[in-house]
């Protein structure tokens, strides 16, 4: 059965950051699932045509490029830090042709790079960027600006759930 | 004139530093600094907190090492109870300490350090990264990145998840292993042992090969070392004694009891690091220099007891020397307790004590000041703490593996980088990037965690700063 995967990346306890983890939570909700911190850890729901995978992590790392290969679409939730004008957006991602950054900074493209390169398979993936504005350290819980944004957020959401597939 | 070579920031490792190499006026090595940029302050705002609320705090130093802070906070949680923690507790504790080192020492191998072992410090620089390391091996890479794994998902089976979990309490721990837990590790038990097969004999190739010299000669100076040790001498990595072995391997004097490890162990201060530099306090600074970590625990242990990683053991002592001086054999230490822990978990889950329901002793505040030791994968990790009649923190002291470390990854600088910079230095002259990255790889070898260290948040970049005889930065190099 084809295989959703979404990625909730950032820690709750700075502030902002902590969207991506929250929209996963969302998801898993909505599927009925469990979010899980390893990529080896059950926790899949069925969701229309296919299952939902949510897992949670405080960066990416390497080891996401397995389950990445096995999806077929995939969606990372993460924040940045953004100025107040902005809106949430979703962004197509392709996969980087070459290393970029360090071990410590993967991002969502080198990640897809990885998954080609190790398991010759990468999914449909987009990212979801929320606009974030205090990313203190030992702080829960989201700024007004932000707060403003998650509705669109979670219609965006939403929207790739329900798209099954059909992604713009 | 004097010069200063800065590698900053240093890269594959866990932290932000910098490496600073000191030239005379006539162009000689005479020193090698790491500098340690980051400080975070953990021990002090821990003061007024509830003791019960240590794990969670203390395991908020680091996303690599929670686990590691986690059982540290909960052994001195129970010697201020005053508790003997249940026998499934104990092993429960094992076994995620266990899964705590495979998962660091397979990120630090695989992902850290094979660029440079694999791919060659000559390489070029763009390609020697993880992205390179899976082009070039990209079998040895999915083993890596599976063994990783498996130690995680054990950690979030146990914690309940990956990074922060807070199952390890004073007086023991939350809950049982679960059948299907159980199940799930041992079904997944033989391909981690074949990665890990994989990996040593890779590595064996490299040093029959080209780093036939490193492995004897790479950071190599005669030190003491610290670990725990088990009944009869053996590995241990949680309870045990603390022992203090000499260069020779020979243990000194009595096993020390951790609560005054202040008599053995001082700590000072230099003004060019946010680092500690603990020392050996009958020696004297810096003379009382010190290892810690896979390398010290092999140096200290007199066997392993479990087979296959008794046998690395002897290969490693016969490749290496009886005991193990180059800073570089960590990486292969770290192989060897890749083996200990698998084949010590198998054990362990096979063991139907392992689930039974009780787990936690529970009391009340019994004593005022406690320190909590485990072997940590980088080392032994102190927690001391002393509370008021209330359990609230009235004094914490936590000394960490790197920081333990810090005086022999200074000296591996000095001596790789005498090793490799050509002496004297013309002036003006370049120094290529692949001498600066084998002085990298010297700190690589102590797979350090800075955020740990200094109890601090941080990058791991590189800069390394050419500095001459009145301190004045001549040249830096940075990526």
């Amino acid at each position: 059965m084809a295989l959703d995967l979404v990625i909730g990346i950032g820690n709750p306890l700075r502030g902002d950051d902590g969207v991506g983890p929250h929209l996963a939570a969302t998801v898993a909700a909505s599927v009925a699932t469990t979010v899980a911190t390893t990529v080896s850890s059950p926790g899949s729901a069925g969701h229309g045509g296919g299952q939902v995978q949510v897992l949670v992590v405080h960066q990416l790392t390497p080891e996401l490029a397995e389950p990445l290969s096995e999806a077929r679409r995939a969606l990372f939730l993460d924040a940045w830090l953004a100025s107040t004008a902005s809106r949430p957006c979703l962004q197509p991602l392709r996969p980087a042709p070459h290393w970029e950054g360090s071990s410590h900074r993967l991002t969502p493209a080198v990640l897809l790079g990885l998954a080609d390169l190790l398991y010759g398979a990468t999914p449909t993936a987009q990212l979801l960027l929320v606009p974030a504005f205090v990313m203190e350290p030992m702080a829960e819980g989201f700024s007004p600006p932000l707060r403003r944004g998650l509705p669109r957020a979670r219609r965006l959401l939403a929207q790739w759930l329900a798209s099954g597939g059909d992604d713009a | 004139m004097g010069r200063l070579v800065c590698i900053d920031p240093v890269t594959r490792i866990e932290g932000q530093a910098r490496i600073s190499l000191h030239l005379d006026d006539a162009g000689v090595l005479v020193d090698a600094r790491l500098h340690v940029l980051e400080v975070r302050g953990f021990e002090a705002f821990c003061v007024g907190r509830p003791f019960t609320d240590m794990g969670a705090i203390t395991s908020r130093i680091c996303g690599i090492c929670p686990v590691s802070h986690l059982l540290a906070a909960a052994r001195a949680g129970d010697q201020l109870l005053a508790v003997t923690i249940p026998a499934a507790a104990r092993q429960l504790r094992e076994l995620l300490n266990l899964a705590q080192i495979l998962q660091s020492h397979a990120l630090s191998f695989f992902h850290l350090s094979c660029p440079d072992l694999l791919l060659g410090w000559d390489s070029d620089p763009a390609r020697r990264n993880l992205f390179g390391l899976m082009a070039a091996e990209p079998d040895l890479a999915r083993a890596g990145i599976r063994l990783r794994q498996f130690g995680q998902r054990i950690i979030e089976l146990l914690a309940g998840r990956a990074i922060h979990g807070l199952w390890a309490v004073p007086g023991g721990v939350l809950t049982p292993l679960g059948l299907e837990a159980q199940a799930w590790i041992l079904d997944r038990l033989p391909e981690a042992r074949a990665a890990a097969r994989l990996a040593l004999e890779r590595y064996k190739t490299l040093l029959d090969g080209p780093l036939q010299q490193e492995q004897t000669r790479f950071g190599r100076f005669p030190s003491l070392f610290l670990a725990l040790v088990g009944p009869q001498g053996r590995w241990a990595h949680l309870d045990g004694d603390l022992r203090l072995a000499d260069a020779a391997g020979g243990w000194i004097g009595e096993p020390i009891d951790p609560l005054a490890y202040g008599e053995l162990i001082a700590e000072a201060v230099e003004p060019w690091s946010y680092l500690k530099f603990p020392y050996i306090r009958s020696l004297g600074y810096p003379e009382g220099i010190y290892r810690v970590g896979p390398l010290a625990r092999l140096n200290v242990c007199r066997g392993i007891g479990t087979p296959w990683a008794e046998a690395e053991l002897v290969e490693l002592r016969q490749r290496s020397g009886p005991v193990l001086l180059a800073s570089f054999a960590y990486h292969h230490a770290r192989l060897v307790e890749i083996v200990v822990c698998l084949e010590a978990i198998e054990r362990l889950v096979e063991d139907p004590g392992l689930r039974s329901p009780q787990v936690r002793a529970k009391a009340s505040l019994n004593r005022q000041e406690a320190v909590g030791v485990s072997e940590a994968p980088r080392g032994t990790l102190f927690h001391h703490y002393r509370v008021d009649p209330d359990g609230l923190i009235t004094h914490v002291n936590l000394i960490i593996a790197t920081g333990q470390n810090n005086l022999a990854i200074n000296r591996t600088l000095l001596q790789v980088a005498r090793a490799t910079i050509p002496s004297p230095l013309a002036a003006n002259a370049e120094i290529p990037e692949a001498i600066l990255n084998r002085v990298e790889a010297g700190l690589r070898c102590f797979d350090p965690c800075l955020s740990c260290s200094t109890h601090a948040a941080g990058q791991m970049p590189l800069l390394v700063q050419l500095i001459d005889a009145r301190g004045e930065l001549l040249a830096e190099r940075s990526r």
